[in-house]
């Protein structure tokens, strides 16, 4: 390499042989990429914000920490997470960088925050903890919308430290989980999301925390047996909220309303606490900016020159959604810079990664044990994912003055939640919408995820693939698993797409050296 | 003269192809594999190698494409392409109207539909799961205490079917027992038999779109009571291959190292 | 002038330190080794299962 090689790419070094980094099997990097002198220096700086957030987490609470580390098993999974954080910056540069940097740390730093606050509250530890009667727990696809009612009170999305989110960090957290769920009697075919969460509430590694429950019909039969699981390991009142599933239809939102208003109720009575609709309409103000700054994310994206592809697109929208509620302002403040970056890359028509082949789609629910693929998707073979099916959960503005109105944005936000949005509702809501979606941002081919453990969209298949060849979409199924990687793995999810962009698309790899590896052992 | 070889390294057999420059098969090998793919298909090229008089060793064929079953691969071969490609291609040169395969392998089923250049258009696999594969015929083979020849014309004398209600070649292996021992003809139950896979290989091959002009690839095409099986539920004739439809895979790979090869040389 | 030196050495050095863990991924490596170390004692970890 001649000097001024080795001095342009001191400067500016472009993303290849990105494989290379990567150790056999624990997928650890050999060493980070040197993006170039400024990429590099601003992934540095970001990275000591990282180990900060997780350092002052332990400082805040050390022995707290330490007996959540010495008791759960999935504390230990969080010490990766600036592994996590380099997988989903894997050959980023430039505003794209920055970006997922933003996005990146506002999962991290509520994450340090909620397990400070389950671990000082965690009844296994304290005897008569701070927050003990002023908590009330949920299911994860519980939107925090509705605690913003309740300015006294905090919400506890129950599984989502211990386990789902654990599951994106690190792979191999669920295994053992669901080992003792079949131990238990529970089959091995149920849905490793519910079993998995399950297997948390048998080895009693839940911090137990919360005065009462709001559970709901969930999608699925599984989550169901695992409600009851979580109801005899929590031994407090729950209340069921029955969301309606034709959630198109008007006149459902009568009931809807009806179910929210007898939650409010059952935690008046729990609590000893009122609704308080000041604090309800200002959080929903904030939550207001924050779904128009999402607004226009989208809009970008269906342009030319999309700026936010890849995992963090969804799973910052799922944080601010079920996490936030409008009440966390760092969100408010994180949208605002990437709204200036995204724009300012977006007037300057810059290209978001390396090479631009195809704009994706991707559908149906990703792998929590993969969080990344739409990372591997642009840095192997420069498909952008422009848009997926969780981003675009309920985006329903609030009335901030009428209170029966907000209710019925309230109501119908919780139809509209994760998974629950597309999946149920009917054929309009995952078919159709699919193809409305394509057309809307443009798309040339659809990432299609089978979740082999779910019936829920099974029966829509013959559908998708005989109307992807009407429309001439470039159409990929990508069998997962959704928590359990030991069924089809990382690499094999990785080689469906390979067989497809070779076998019919007939194209060569952006980086040939992350075709194919071993990332088993991986987080 | 040129000579251009294919090597097919499948889960339960290992085949190889060599074309002169002309596209002529030359040689053409089918051994059952063994747990090393590469041993395997070292093997298969020298034997087809040793028919073939021009040639004296591997190193003397111009091009070499591999292809195989996962991630079995021809790691001394010039080149590897997906056994998908290399099954359609073979199929192209063999008959150029044909439009659809489905390729029932040891341990997989496939169905792949066909571009006009002999490229592939969409697919769909089922390799996770052995029922209805090489594999399943030889557990029932195994069952009905016949040889995989014998057992494929069974179900052609059947006048009725017993149809299979069990998913799992674990489980089909357990139900055919049962029916055998409570004394229902042999014929009928064969007929359930390939009924069952034949209702898998209409899903592949509607998954990928491939229900015009099909024929059957693989081992398992050799099988008169299956292909008997797919038409029934196809409602349409399944096209005759005049080569060997197990040395499918291995002919398409031979033809890409021919079409590389030449390309390469000129 | 003599702090402004002792700072400057100071935040060089950490700077320094710190991002040779950053480049070389030390932290990830040395969490590994633990996380690998530390699964058995989580396997044998009694925990009450009834429900």
């Amino acid at each position: 390499m001649s000097l001024k090689d080795s001095l342009k790419k001191f400067w500016r070094n472009e993303p290849e042989n990105l494989g290379r980094l990567h150790m056999d099997k624990t997928g650890i990097l050999k060493h980070r990429e040197w993006r170039g002198l400024s990429d590099t220096m601003y992934d540095y700086y970001r990275w000591l914000i990282t180990w900060k957030d997780i350092i002052v987490m332990t400082a805040k609470a050390p022995a707290s920490t330490v007996r959540g580390l010495l008791n759960y098993r999935w504390m230990m999974s969080y010490l990766s997470a600036p592994a996590w954080v380099d997988r989903h910056t894997e050959g980023l540069r430039g505003p794209q960088l920055r970006i997922t940097h933003l996005h990146m740390n506002m999962l991290v730093k509520p994450t340090t925050d909620l397990i400070n606050f389950l671990l000082a509250n965690d009844r296994h530890f304290h005897k008569h903890p701070k927050w003990a009667d002023r908590t009330v727990n949920v299911d994860e696809i519980f939107s925090s919308e509705f605690i913003a009612g309740f300015p006294n009170l905090r919400d506890n999305h129950v599984t989502t430290i211990p386990i789902f989110l654990t599951s994106m960090v690190d792979q191999n957290i669920t295994p053992p989980y669901l080992d003792i769920t079949e131990s238990y009697g529970v089959p091995a075919d149920v849905c490793p999301l519910p079993s998995a969460e399950a297997g948390v509430a048998i080895n009693d590694d839940y911090p137990l925390v919360g005065v009462c429950s709001l559970t709901c019909n969930m999608p699925c039969d599984g989550s169901i047996m695992n409600s009851s699981y979580l109801d005899r390991r929590f031994n407090i009142p729950t209340q069921v909220i029955n969301v309606p599933l034709r959630y198109n239809g008007e006149d459902v939102q009568e009931y809807a309303v009806d179910e929210i208003k007898s939650a409010i109720a059952f935690v008046e009575e729990q609590t000893g606490e009122k609704w308080d609709w000041d604090a309800f309409f200002k959080a929903m103000k904030t939550y207001n900016r924050q779904t128009e700054y999402e607004m226009q994310k989208w809009e970008v994206n269906k342009t030319d020159y999309p700026q936010m592809t890849g995992a963090t697109f969804w799973l910052y929208r799922l944080f601010y959604f079920h996490i936030s509620g409008g009440m966390d302002p760092r969100f408010l403040k994180v949208d605002k810079k990437v709204n200036r970056l995204m724009l300012d890359a977006y007037n300057k028509k810059t290209k978001c990664s390396k090479e631009m082949r195809h704009r994706a789609i991707v559908w149906s629910c990703p792998a929590n044990y993969y969080t990344s693929l739409a990372n591997w998707l642009e840095n192997c073979w420069g498909v952008n994912v422009i848009m997926d099916m969780e981003t675009m959960i309920s985006y329903y503005m609030y009335d901030t003055e009428d209170k029966e109105k907000a209710l019925a944005t309230l109501a119908k936000t919780l139809q509209r939640t994760t998974m629950r949005k597309h999946t149920k509702g009917g054929y309009a809501n995952v078919v159709d919408e699919l193809w409305r979606i394509v057309e809307e941002f443009n798309a040339d081919m659809v990432i299609m995820y089978d979740q082999i453990s779910c019936k829920g969209m099974d029966g829509l298949t013959g559908i998708f693939d005989d109307q992807a060849r009407e429309r001439n979409v470039s159409f990929i199924w990508v069998s997962q698993d959704l928590m359990d990687p030991r069924t089809i793995s990382r690499r094999d999810m990785r080689e469906q797409i390979n067989k497809y962009m070779t076998t019919v698309l007939q194209e060569t790899p952006v980086d040939p050296t992350l075709v194919d590896f071993d990332d088993t052992l991986a987080w | 003269m040129k000579y251009f070889g294919g090597c097919d390294v499948g889960s339960t057999y290992t085949k190889c192809v060599i074309l002169d420059e002309n596209g002529k098969m030359v040689a053409n090998v089918t051994n059952r594999s063994k747990i090393n793919p590469v041993q395997s298909a070292q093997i298969a090229l020298d034997d087809a190698v040793a028919q073939v008089d021009g040639l004296s060793s591997a190193k003397d064929l111009t091009y070499l494409v591999g292809t195989g079953y996962g991630r079995n691969k021809v790691p001394f071969a010039d080149e590897n392409i997906s056994e998908i490609s290399c099954h359609a291609m073979g199929v192209h040169v063999t008959n150029p109207e044909v439009r659809a395969i489905i390729d029932i392998g040891g341990q997989d089923v496939k169905g792949i539909a066909i571009d006009t250049d002999g490229t592939v258009k969409n697919f769909a696999m089922n390799d996770k799961c052995a029922a209805g594969t090489g594999r399943f015929y030889e557990a029932m083979a195994n069952a009905f205490e016949l040889s995989l020849p014998e057992f494929s014309k069974l179900s052609l004398q059947a006048k009725n079917t017993i149809p299979i209600t069990a998913q799992c070649t674990v489980f089909a292996e357990s139900e055919v027992i049962s029916l055998v021992g409570e004394g229902k003809p042999m014929e009928e139950i064969a007929a359930g038999i390939q009924l069952a896979v034949a209702k898998r290989c209409f899903v592949m091959a509607k998954k990928a779109g491939a229900t015009d002009s099909i024929t059957l690839t693989g081992g398992c095409a050799k099988n008169e009571g299956l292909k008997k099986a797919i038409e029934k539920v196809l409602k349409i004739k399944v096209v005759e291959l005049s080569t060997d439809p197990q040395l499918m895979g291995a002919l398409g790979a031979a033809e890409y190292a021919r079409q590389k090869g030449m390309v390469k040389q000129a | 002038m003599k702090v402004l030196l002792i700072s400057l050495t100071v935040i060089s050095a950490f700077f320094a330190l710190t991002f040779l863990i950053y480049i070389t991924n030390s932290d990830m490596k040395l969490v590994r080794k633990i996380y690998d170390k530390v699964q058995p004692y989580y396997d044998n970890l009694k925990k009450d299962r009834k429900l």
